[in-house]
């Protein structure tokens, strides 16, 4: 069991709560991470995959549906359980972490902000699901746009339009609109999904800001996948590309419609992914952190354990303190963002704070895996320990959900413009969509 | 008690529930502005108003305009409307054979429909520091300066009204535009939502 003081002095549900899900992280995401991370791309996609016995599990747990609220189905956690449940599972495995939350993105966005007619035709089957029937994945990132789409709602209008035209365009066609373009070869979970959550650019509109949400069936019309990619990490969450060839969707399957409210969704959701991302990142950086202290107890080099050479010791205390302080700064931000975008709804997150989260929590699990790895020595640079998978995955963790770089302007821009304000102030986006 | 929407006891119901709610007062004792909705009138209307009784609320909410105000519907689509239901803006709107006129909608609602083409039921609401001021049926091109400006088709305004929907739901998805300052809304989100949610639960009758 996950045996660390924790500051929050967890409930008794809570702490149940924490066990349960870091059990199944030991015994069943880890050892399915570490096989699927060796599986060539191809296999890692096919029905006998463990990937999708994995996924199985998860939906019978109802892992999926936690970011709910309770008046939609969800299962009424707290936003510190759902904290915990992301921390433990990216313990176990990154890959599988991130597959669990790209899953929920499509179907919890129908389910806050869609009509009671595509709750009922997609987001409850996807409730009741416990056969890992349906799988939802996050269409964003594109060939000529990445971090494009992360500071489009913060630069000046001008500089936007410059980015150039988005290469997924959407166009209204009476009572439906058609889908044209590609994501890049990056979109988590693509190659196993059944619905994208996609971003697309209004057809005629100035910039890539200017666009919609909505829900693609990846069985419609005009759909087709691209082959797994072959990555330095995450392995064990398949990527690829998607293909839209005048793709067809009911009305009601676009979520966000165009327009200043498609800003505040963008900003907000990103705020919610933020908390995810922090979550995970902290679950990576416990989990290596871990495999250091663990190996540095038990490995004896010039007569004594590594554990008792000052400068091995003072790398694990730098670790300890950074896991730690990553871990409750984002339990805090969650709760603040939690309270705001899935319990009272009112859509008012902190973006500088919900982005500061994320990026410091990627920053450390990164500095804290490079570490470990360095105290296992060329033992870390084979595949006899996980320490080298971990390694890689929040290397990947740097680029993966924006970059931090550009998280990091893009949380800046909204610090020199606002940080005086007990609100969420949406200037920025008046300016672009006003 | 349920009422029918629209009516003036429903205007009535919302007004006092929401100025009895001690944590609205609390939640809004920043929020300055008015609200005016722009009800387009549409297919699930004209199917509405073939009931005696949704026809009875909405005539009685019309007719809560004071007869020289009401000169401001000539020539509107909303005049067409009650022409072709037979009625001028001169009558005493709440004093008509209701039955007598729900079955002739009904016996061609298709023509009532293409003569309301853009008549509209505009509800002006006005609140301060907390306190639900004022709720009145609004005639053209009054009120049209509020701070906030919420259009949309009767049935999407049914669905906000019933609970079915939220009204950032139905911002968010299009099916509600928003005009106004968006800023301020954005910081006073608390006080749209707990307005909202009030609104909501008033129960009504169908």
């Amino acid at each position: 069991m996950p045996k660390f003081l924790d500051l929050d002095e967890l409930s008794k549900e809570d702490q149940m709560l924490k066990e349960e899900v870091h059990r199944f992280a030991k015994e069943v995401i880890r050892p399915a991470s570490i096989e699927l991370d060796r599986m060539p791309p191809e296999d890692r996609i096919k029905p006998e995959s463990p990937y999708f016995k994995v996924m199985k599990q998860m939906k019978r747990l109802g892992y999926h549906r936690i970011y709910l609220p309770e008046n939609k189905g969800g299962p009424g956690l707290t936003p510190l359980q759902r904290y915990i449940i992301f921390e433990e599972i990216a313990w176990g495995s990154l890959g599988f972490a991130t597959a669990l939350g790209v899953d929920m993105i499509p179907f919890v966005s129908a389910a806050l902000y869609g009509t009671p007619e595509i709750y009922e035709e997609l987001v409850v089957p996807w409730i009741e699901d416990s056969e890992g029937k349906f799988h939802g994945c996050w269409g964003v990132t594109e060939p000529e746009h990445g971090s494009d789409y992360l500071i489009a709602l913060r630069e000046e209008p001008g500089l936007v339009a410059k980015f150039g035209r988005g290469n997924v365009l959407a166009e209204k066609d009476g009572d439906e609109w058609v889908i044209t373009g590609q994501k890049s070869a990056w979109v988590s979970s693509a190659p196993v999904a059944t619905h994208c959550g996609l971003h697309a650019q209004v057809k005629g509109s100035r910039s890539i800001a200017e666009g919609l949400f909505c829900i693609v069936p990846l069985d419609a019309d005009g759909v087709k996948k691209g082959k797994p990619s072959d990555m330095l990490g995450m392995r064990d969450d398949p990527q690829g590309e998607l293909f839209f060839d005048k793709v067809r969707i009911p009305e009601h399957y676009v979520i966000v419609a165009p327009g200043f409210f498609y800003g505040i969704f963008c900003d907000q959701l990103l705020c919610l992914t933020s908390c995810g991302m922090g979550a995970f990142a902290v679950g990576l950086a416990r989990a290596c952190f871990e495999e250091a202290l663990n190996y540095a107890r038990q490995r004896v080099q010039g007569g004594v354990q590594i554990a008792r050479h000052k400068n091995i010791k003072l790398k694990l205390y730098e670790m300890f303190e950074k896991v730690e302080t990553a871990r409750y700064y984002v339990r805090k931000v969650t709760e603040y963002t939690h309270k705001r975008i899935i319990e009272r709804q009112t859509a008012d997150a902190s973006p500088r704070h919900a982005r500061a989260a994320q990026i410091y929590a990627k920053k450390i699990a990164y500095e804290v895996a490079h570490d470990a790895l360095q105290i296992f020595g060329a033992y870390g640079l084979s595949k006899e320990f996980i320490i080298e998978k971990l390694f890689r995955d929040a290397r990947c963790m740097l680029i993966e959900d924006g970059t931090v770089e550009v998280l990091s302007l893009e949380a800046a821009e909204d610090v020199v413009d606002n940080y005086e304000k007990e609100f969420y102030d949406v200037n920025h986006l008046m300016r672009i969509l006003g | 008690m349920a009422v029918v929407y629209p009516s003036r006891e429903w205007m009535e119901e919302l007004h006092k529930k929401v100025n009895a709610d001690e944590e609205y007062k609390k939640v809004a004792a920043n929020w300055e502005g008015d609200y005016l909705c722009v009800v387009q009138v549409d297919e699930e209307f004209v199917k509405d108003i073939q009931n005696p009784k949704i026809l009875r609320g909405f005539l009685g909410m019309l007719d809560s305009v004071p007869k020289e105000k009401r000169e401001k519907f000539r020539g509107t689509p909303s005049e067409k409307m009650l022409e072709a239901l037979g009625l001028s803006l001169d009558a005493d709107l709440s004093e008509v054979n209701f039955e007598e006129i729900a079955r002739r909608i009904a016996e061609n609602p298709g023509m009532i429909l293409e003569t309301a083409k853009g008549a509209t039921l505009n509800i002006w609401m006005d609140f301060w520091h907390g306190e639900f001021r004022k709720i009145e049926v609004a005639v053209p091109g009054e009120h049209e300066d509020a701070k906030f400006k919420l259009i949309g088709p009767y049935a999407v305004f049914k669905q906000l009204v019933m609970g079915k929907a939220d009204a950032i739901t139905l911002v968010i998805g299009g099916k509600l535009k928003m005009q106004g300052d968006m800023a301020y809304m954005m910081r006073n989100m608390a006080t749209v939502k707990k307005f909202t949610d009030l609104m909501a639960s008033i129960p009504i009758e169908s």
